[in-house]
């Protein structure tokens, strides 16, 4: 699918707020008015039930949502296994699930290779516990590298605000350090784990024998294919297999 | 043609073909074993090595002759990998990490009795519609919000340390402490998040079943 200049694209706008009372360093020191936005579509839009109104933006902390990307990354990039989509895959792919007590819109990242399939939903009720719930719902397909821009670049204003207020030596900032040192033979590895629906740092090793031998025996044409569809335990006889 | 002369590799001998058609290379990459992958030095290859009698009966002049790596495919595919298969590298990072919300077994050197001691619930403003131990209410965040009854951060103390006991915790811990831990009270499902890593000091909030499911193997409750 062919992605112009003009295809809409994943937009963050956040504004910096006081956070009294919040006792968390990381999430006082983030906390902010958010704004997401795709193309037209505000995903962001939310009924408010204490002031019977609607807007267009949340406050919330954004620490828990950048580091939810960076731990992310590689299932955001690579991980699409079709038919997987249960719980734990909206642990990785939902951006609700960044979780830490804030109500986080319901936007999907469904990664296709140059394309990623960006989907929100609306809530049909509010949740129990909240006074609020996300009104717009829709899909749309962006850009992979500029969504990868735009998300990297969310979570560097993050960081740089941690640094400023001398927020240090939190996992953000550490798990950031660490996918930025990244070269290009261990992104190969993250993104075929991603594609088995491993973490690459906590259940790939686990399996980079058979990673690594299914990448040297089968032809690189099916294999992006291979890892999107196999269970990480059949790796080897299939491989082999062939 | 002696190709791990060629290439200097000094590893076991299946991984000491070093795949010499730049053609298949992506540009600027290095020149890499086929077999691990790994650029030069083999010693931590942990690939299978090359059954002995497979290996004897490959004929290695032969494949070590042929003239590019297609060629020695179709000769020794075991060795080399299929025709077509790809040659560049593929390596698993050395870091390693937990994921980050996940509830995981507890580690061997963790006194959990020790931990649950030390802990405390402090709450904070932004779960709170009405004025409480947690100071004033942060009325414009949009956070999940507490059941205006729970008027006594000691109880929802006792709350946090029987999570902590039990094991029903997250695998990531900051400084001598989890960063997450579950409780079920009164059919609510609560997270408690570390706010302070150096006191030992919790928030916490309810979640809905919804988010409690997406927690990796919360299905393993105790």
């Amino acid at each position: 699918m062919i992605v112009s200049q003009e295809a809409p694209m994943l937009n963050m706008e956040w504004e910096w707020m006081p956070a009294e009372g919040v006792r968390s360093a990381e999430l006082a020191a983030t906390f902010a008015r958010l704004q997401l936005a795709i193309g037209d579509d505000c995903v962001t839009l939310v009924e408010d039930q204490q002031t019977r109104s609607s807007r267009r933006s949340v406050t919330v902390s954004l620490y828990p949502l950048a580091e939810w990307l960076v731990f992310n990354w590689w299932f955001l990039r690579a991980g699409a296994r079709a038919g997987h989509a249960n719980h734990s895959y909206d642990s990785r792919h939902s951006l609700r699930a960044s979780g830490d007590g804030f109500l986080w819109p319901n936007l999907k990242f469904f990664p296709e290779g140059t394309v990623t399939r960006l989907i929100w939903q609306r809530d049909k009720l509010f949740a129990p516990h909240s006074t609020l719930r996300y009104l717009a719902q829709g899909e749309v397909r962006v850009s992979s590298t500029g969504l990868q821009f735009v998300l990297a670049n969310f979570v560097s204003s993050v960081i740089e605000r941690l640094d400023e207020l001398g927020v240090e030596g939190t996992a953000l900032q550490a798990e950031w350090i660490g996918l930025r040192s990244i070269d290009e033979e261990e992104t190969e590895f993250c993104i075929a784990a991603a594609r088995l629906g491993l973490d690459p740092f906590a259940d790939g090793p686990k399996f980079e024998a058979e990673i690594i031998e299914a990448a040297t025996r089968l032809p690189s044409d099916i294999l992006a294919t291979f890892y999107d569809a196999v269970s990480p335990g059949n790796i080897e006889t299939y491989s082999a297999s062939r | 043609m002696d190709v791990s002369a060629e290439s200097g590799c000094r590893g076991r001998s299946a991984c000491s073909k070093f795949l010499p058609d730049s053609r298949r290379r992506p540009p600027g990459a290095a020149r890499r074993c086929v077999r691990c992958s790994r650029k030069r030095s083999h010693e931590t290859c942990g690939l299978r090595p090359v059954p002995a009698r497979r290996a004897a009966a490959w004929s290695p002049l032969l494949a070590a002759s042929a003239s590019s790596v297609q060629q020695r495919r179709v000769l020794a595919p075991w060795a080399y990998g299929r025709p077509g298969a790809r040659t560049w590298g593929m390596r698993a990072p050395k870091r390693h990490r937990p994921l980050r919300r996940a509830r995981a077994a507890v580690p061997a050197d963790v006194d959990l009795e020790a931990v649950a001691a030390r802990v405390r619930y402090v709450g904070s403003s932004e779960h709170k519609t009405y004025p409480s131990f947690a100071g004033s209410p942060h009325p414009r965040a949009d956070a999940s919000k507490c059941d205006p009854s729970i008027t006594d951060s000691s109880v929802v103390t006792l709350w946090l340390q029987d999570a902590i006991r039990s094991g029903n915790i997250g695998s990531l811990w900051e400084g001598d402490f989890p960063r997450y831990a579950w409780a079920a009270v009164g059919g609510v499902y609560y997270e408690g998040r570390l706010v302070n890593r150096v006191q030992g000091a919790y928030k916490g909030y309810p979640i809905t079943d919804n988010e409690w499911k997406i927690i990796p193997q919360a299905e393993e409750w105790r």
